[in-house]
């Protein structure tokens, strides 16, 4: 069953169109990847979905109900969270309260706020930093810390962006490992990567905009082969005689 | 040079902080929150002064419990203000919100002075004059001043509290900090801008409740205290409450050494306020605080403590 389904959703800012008519579905459960080269408007598009920008046309549907255009605390509440591109935790609060600002506003109403906040905080492995203030910790952390708080806030979709970007390989495979085990709990995921070994291993299905248009929707290893997004990423082929 | 004076204009001093303290929380909260600076916040004080007196002539309310009545009024009257022409502004340019809050303040202003006339106010009460003699340090303190202090200390004592240990102040903390996450985590930024908003307002209200019963006023009042509040938040690094103490502190000590032990002309002792925030503007743009991060101390071994008062993996 689709969890999201995006119709014919655009974003213009002023005369550039940033998103153009984006079609596209995500099924509850799956693990979706959003590539294109710089400027395609993955971003944006994301933003659209967690409403930060209203879009300009189209409609997003959530668990059926639409919510193209509420504010992004509504969103939240109905299920979507978005990770920021450039990680921007609550600097002057702790760890701990960065993710319990999130289990308390967010989605989730059960429970004690404080041992779902450290649960989640064991979960994504930085427990031993819970009560470090946000500003002080590495740029890895950061990011997980990201995670963790749009986890804390219990999402069914979460939109990552470019979370691996920029950490190094051991760093990346450990994120990789909890984006599965992140699937595994049942949470559907959406999300941006560059880096294509790391979007390949991961989703079950890509979705490739270019110059803010849809133009592949398929599993990773045909999309690595369609002719449109290598002329995408590379330029026009030479055409061969 | 008189330092034998330096114990009493010292308590003078601390006594002074309290007050200074109390009327510079509003402010420093509204402009954490929303990034405006609240230029109807001596208006706001006025008219709470102004409401302590009408409910103490009118109703017989003992001016030192009018504050009971004056936060929750407003608490509410701040709300209403955001909801319907503060929201309406948010992310205009901050020209546009210093104009519209000045006008503001110059509408309350011109309509004190139609309703109460120019004539200038105070309240006088049994206890508002009463002071007590401390023999042993030849030490005469005003009970208001004392009463004035104390309940700057209980603010900052329940400010604090609710800010790191309610939800909403969670919150409210985390709109200072990154509206644009905050909104990703699911909190109402706009709600929280309302309340932290009427929250000021109120604050501001409570220091004008306070001052009427220890100063003369009239519609214009509040003008050099509202300057006195942008040295004490500036001071205080527009960051915390307790900057804000710290600043209102070392603005009133600074004021009265200047007059009571250096021996400044009282009538030049505004000029000290004004100078240090000009100074801390230049040389501290960040405030006090930002005097801890630069002592050497602190910066030698920045090995582990960096990170982690925890401990915690090594970097």
């Amino acid at each position: 069953m689709a969890l999201l389904e995006v119709q014919g959703v655009s974003r213009y800012f002023g005369g550039l169109r940033a998103v153009d008519h984006v079609d596209m579905v995500v099924g509850e459960g799956e693990l979706v990847g959003l590539i294109g080269p710089n400027g395609a408007g993955k971003t944006t598009l994301f933003r659209v979905i967690a409403g930060v920008y209203p879009p300009s046309a189209g409609q997003v549907i959530f668990n059926g109900e639409s919510v193209g255009g509420l504010h992004p605390n509504r969103v939240c509440h109905k299920g979507i969270t978005s990770t920021h591109q450039v990680v921007r935790p609550f600097p002057a609060l702790t760890v701990l309260e960065n993710v319990l600002v999130g289990v308390q506003y967010g989605n989730v109403r059960s429970g004690d706020p404080r041992q779902r906040a450290r649960e989640v905080l064991e979960f994504v492995g930085l427990a031993h930093r819970a009560d470090v203030l946000a500003r002080n910790l590495t740029l890895p952390d950061r990011k997980r810390l990201e995670v963790a708080r749009a986890l804390g806030t219990g999402p069914k979709l979460l939109l990552l962006d470019e979370v691996i970007a920029g950490l190094n390989q051991t760093e990346a495979a450990r994120t990789m490992d909890l984006i599965r085990s992140i699937k595994r709990q049942g949470v559907t995921i959406l999300m941006i990567e560059h880096n294509m070994r790391v979007i390949m291993g991961l989703s079950d299905r890509i979705v490739v905009l270019h110059h803010g248009e849809k133009i592949a929707d398929a599993p990773p290893e045909q999309v690595s082969r369609d002719p449109k997004v290598i002329e995408a990423y590379l330029g026009e082929s030479p055409v061969s005689a | 040079m008189d330092l034998g004076n330096i114990l009493p204009v010292t308590v003078g001093a601390i006594l002074l902080a309290g007050l200074y303290a109390t009327m510079s929380y509003g402010l420093g909260l509204i402009y954490g929150v929303m990034r405006i600076v609240n230029l109807s916040h001596a208006g706001i004080m006025m008219l709470a002064a102004y409401t302590t007196l009408m409910l103490y002539r009118s109703f017989g309310i003992e001016p030192y419990l009018a504050p009971v009545i004056v936060m929750p009024l407003f608490f509410v009257i701040g709300m209403g203000f955001q909801r319907l022409i503060v929201r309406r502004i948010t992310g205009a340019a901050p020209i546009v919100s210093l104009l519209l809050l000045f006008s503001v303040w110059l509408i309350i202003q011109n309509a004190a002075y139609l309703i109460w006339s120019g004539n200038t106010q105070s309240i006088l009460r049994p206890y508002t004059t009463r002071s007590f003699r401390i023999e042993a340090l030849d030490l005469t303190i005003g009970w208001m001043r004392l009463g004035v202090f104390l309940a700057g200390v209980v603010t900052l004592i329940i400010l604090q509290f609710f800010l790191t240990r309610t939800y909403l102040g969670k919150a409210i903390r985390a709109t200072t900090q990154d509206r644009d996450s905050a909104k990703l985590v699911g909190i109402d930024v706009d709600r929280i801008s309302m309340v932290a908003f009427g929250i000021g307002i109120a604050l501001s209200a409570l220091a004008g409740a306070l001052f009427s019963m220890i100063l003369p006023f009239n519609p214009d009042f509040g003008r050099v205290l509202m300057l006195k509040s942008f040295a004490v938040i500036v001071l205080g690094g527009l960051t915390s409450f307790v900057g804000i103490a710290v600043g209102a502190l070392v603005l009133a000590l600074a004021e009265e050494w200047a007059v009571g032990v250096f021996g400044m002309q009282t009538a030049l002792k505004d000029l000290v306020s004004f100078s240090a925030l000009v100074l801390v503007l230049i040389l501290l743009p960040n405030g006090l605080p930002s005097l801890l991060g630069r002592m050497p101390v602190w910066r030698t071994k920045p090995a582990r403590p960096t990170t982690a008062p925890t401990g915690g993996k090594a970097a």
